[in-house]
């Protein structure tokens, strides 16, 4: 047990200092005092969301997953589902059962239930799924979004298929994103310090020696995809009521994509990777966004043609990926700068 | 090839009536449209031709003494940077937001507007959701709604060819596929001695509707109009195979086949009818809308192209 409190105690600094970086984020978007910049800070914020969630699985059991996404929709969805109100559904989602109808809960209280929602989902399609290893694993993940995508873009009554289901509520301060994403960090840094989170990342990185003392890696695999598939679920409802309008196809390959090489340009195996892929990225990405809309210098106005930051972003990223192949952060995490000789326990958050 | 542009830089020009009781020298008007991406290709006639509208209103002194002016934001065609363009022209003044044309694109900017109280217009979604319905009070759309063209077809057809028995042919893959149908459903009844001889329904994306056809052409007799309620790009094949089969039944359409980039595929193609809002043959009823082509030409070089985004509205 003092074990443990110690562990948490030595690594505590990672989601202090992540925390922080984010709630400079949410100062710089406050004090801007502009509409449009703060949405784009909520989106960073719901970007950090989803990377995170997929960290816990992706990072920590080392299998790439095509899928998360699809508990994104499943959130998103759910979040529509409990929060719009019941007039709203009774036309768009004739199909919807009469208690979930007439049912119009707060914002938080949705996504709590939604994160639950995708968290049962999660629960379910591991069960399964986890028993596959490597590739398999992957492609069976894929399955799994392409799945959901199915449904939800074909289930016209409960879904509103293909046409935008609109009428959720929109939050547009940047509080709300804020809490969830500090929440989602510490969500990932408990489960990384935890016994299962050890375990998991030990069968990681030496599969028959974790398998040999006694770990049961599906098991230590079902836990991570459900709490991952939990934050998933909540960074989907939020991200419903940042611009109040979903769509099935928002949540497919796009969003799949651009988040796993978020993930991976930040550092795989790390949480600091993580949220540092995001802020990284997202900060080039509008950076370019605002060259491409023009920048005064002096007199000329110098703006780069339309197209130049999908080009520039891909770029970046390999010229990343080409001098750290591991990501930004690598495997390590960001502590505070304190000249220690380097601890083999200290691996409790450093593998 | 038709284009409804001048219906929509008239409208925005009507409701820029309302706005204008803002107590400034000018008038803003916001674009939240597609600078970049697949929907640049239908925001940006129908935002050329707006253009033109406010530099003859401007020219002319202005609206109610107040001269226009335009702010821009791109949404690239995404429905996240939709809001975010959405907010941007707000903050930069807009006492109008216009937005994307397909109501899926173009919904997170008009909401945007609408949570500020301002009017928001879509460049020509169909959907019955561009508006009350999926936006607020304060939408609207410079485009006919699907099922009002579906009810047109069926009254013209009666009125103008002598149509008497029609067979309904739907296209189940979008909504405004079905809008189209469902207003041609409601206009039949209330034609004297007009039937519905019989119905089917395909799919877009089906290779062959060679099914479809045979139960057509076993019917006693040829009907006189075939509805067909589909879009692009399926809506090539059916028509295509419809002919094929030696079916010369009129045939009525929505606007999702407006344009004449298809016709290659369909060679002599006749008897066969769209709703438009306005033709660049110089044709048109309206000297206005030839006036607008000749305006449109010289400011962007080219005709006015078919308004092809509603096909993606659903």
């Amino acid at each position: 047990m003092s074990a443990r409190a110690s562990v948490a105690r030595r690594t505590l600094a990672t989601p202090l200092i992540l925390s922080a970086l984010l709630v400079a984020f949410a100062l710089v978007a406050w004090f801007a005092g502009s509409k449009p910049f703060n949405q784009t800070v909520i989106d960073i914020f719901l970007r950090v969301i989803l990377v995170v969630g997929l960290y816990i699985f992706v990072g920590n059991s080392g299998v790439i997953s095509f899928g998360h996404t699809g508990f994104v929709c499943l959130g998103a969805y759910a979040a529509a589902w409990l929060t719009m109100p019941p007039m709203m559904k009774q036309t768009l989602l004739p199909g919807l059962p009469d208690w979930l109808t007439a049912l119009q809960l707060p914002y938080w209280a949705g996504a709590v239930l939604a994160a639950l929602w995708a968290a049962l989902w999660a629960g379910l399609f591991g069960k399964i799924l986890m028993r596959l290893s490597g590739i398999a694993a992957s492609i069976a993940t894929f399955a799994m979004l392409a799945m959901i995508n199915t449904i939800y873009s074909n289930w016209e009554d409960v879904t509103g298929a293909t046409s935008s289901v609109v009428g959720i509520p929109i939050v547009r301060t940047v509080w709300p994103y804020l809490i969830a994403a500090i929440l989602a960090v510490f969500i990932a840094w408990a489960h990384a310090i935890s016994r299962t989170g050890l375990a998991l990342r030990a069968a990681r990185d030496e599969p028959t020696a974790a398998s040999a003392s006694g770990i049961d890696l599906p098991r230590e695999r079902l836990i991570a995809f459900v709490v991952s598939g939990a934050v998933m679920g909540m960074g989907g409802a939020l991200f419903a009521h940042s611009i109040g309008v979903v769509t099935p196809d928002t949540f497919y390959l796009g969003l799949t994509f651009i988040t796993l090489s978020m993930l991976v340009v930040g550092g795989m195996g790390s949480l600091s990777g993580a949220v540092v892929g995001v802020l990284v990225l997202s900060v080039l990405i509008q950076a370019l966004r605002w060259l491409e809309a023009g920048v005064t210098i002096g007199a000329s106005k110098f703006a780069l043609p339309n197209g130049v930051q999908e080009i520039a972003l891909g770029v970046v990223m390999i010229l990343i990926l080409a001098r750290r192949p591991a990501g930004l952060m690598g495997n390590s995490e960001l502590t505070w700068p304190r000249a220690r000789p380097s601890n083999p326990e200290q691996s409790g958050n450093q593998d | 090839m038709k284009s409804n542009i001048y219906l929509t830089s008239t409208l925005i020009t009507a409701t820029l009536a309302a706005p204008a009781i803002a107590q400034d020298d000018k008038i803003v008007v916001g674009f939240a449209t597609a600078e970049s991406g697949f929907m640049q290709a239908y925001d940006k006639p129908a935002q050329d031709a707006a253009m033109i509208r406010i530099g003859e209103i401007n020219a002319a002194g202005g609206l109610l003494g107040q001269q226009i002016e335009v702010v821009n934001a791109d949404t690239k065609t995404d429905r996240a940077e939709g809001a975010k363009a959405g907010l941007s022209v707000i903050d930069q003044g807009a006492d109008l937001v216009v937005v994307s044309c397909d109501y899926d694109f173009g919904a997170p900017a008009a909401l945007t507007a609408e949570s500020a109280g301002l009017v928001s217009f879509f460049l020509c979604a169909e959907s019955i959701k561009a508006g009350i319905q999926g936006v607020g009070p304060h939408s609207f759309s410079a485009s006919v709604l699907a099922a009002v063209q579906g009810a047109t077809m069926a009254q013209w057809s009666y009125e103008k060819k002598g149509a008497r028995s029609y067979y309904r042919l739907l296209d189940t893959w979008t909504e405004y596929n079905k809008g189209i149908c469902d207003g041609f459903d409601w206009a039949l009844p209330q034609l004297a001695d007009a039937t519905l001889v019989g119905e089917d329904t395909f799919k877009n994306e089906d290779a062959s509707i060679a099914a479809q056809i045979t139960r057509i052409k076993s019917l006693p007799e040829e009907p006189d109009a075939i509805m067909l309620c589909t879009m692009m790009p399926g809506a090539v094949s059916a028509i295509k195979q419809i002919r094929a089969a030696g079916i010369n039944s009129m045939i009525l359409n929505g606007s999702g086949v407006d344009g004449s980039y298809w016709l290659s595929a369909v060679p002599d193609l006749s008897n066969f009818y769209v709703p438009v809002q306005g033709s660049i043959y110089g044709d048109d009823p309206n000297p206005d809308v030839t006036a607008f082509n000749a305006a449109y030409k010289e400011a962007t070089g080219g005709d006015p192209r078919p308004n092809t985004s509603t096909r993606v509205t659903s």
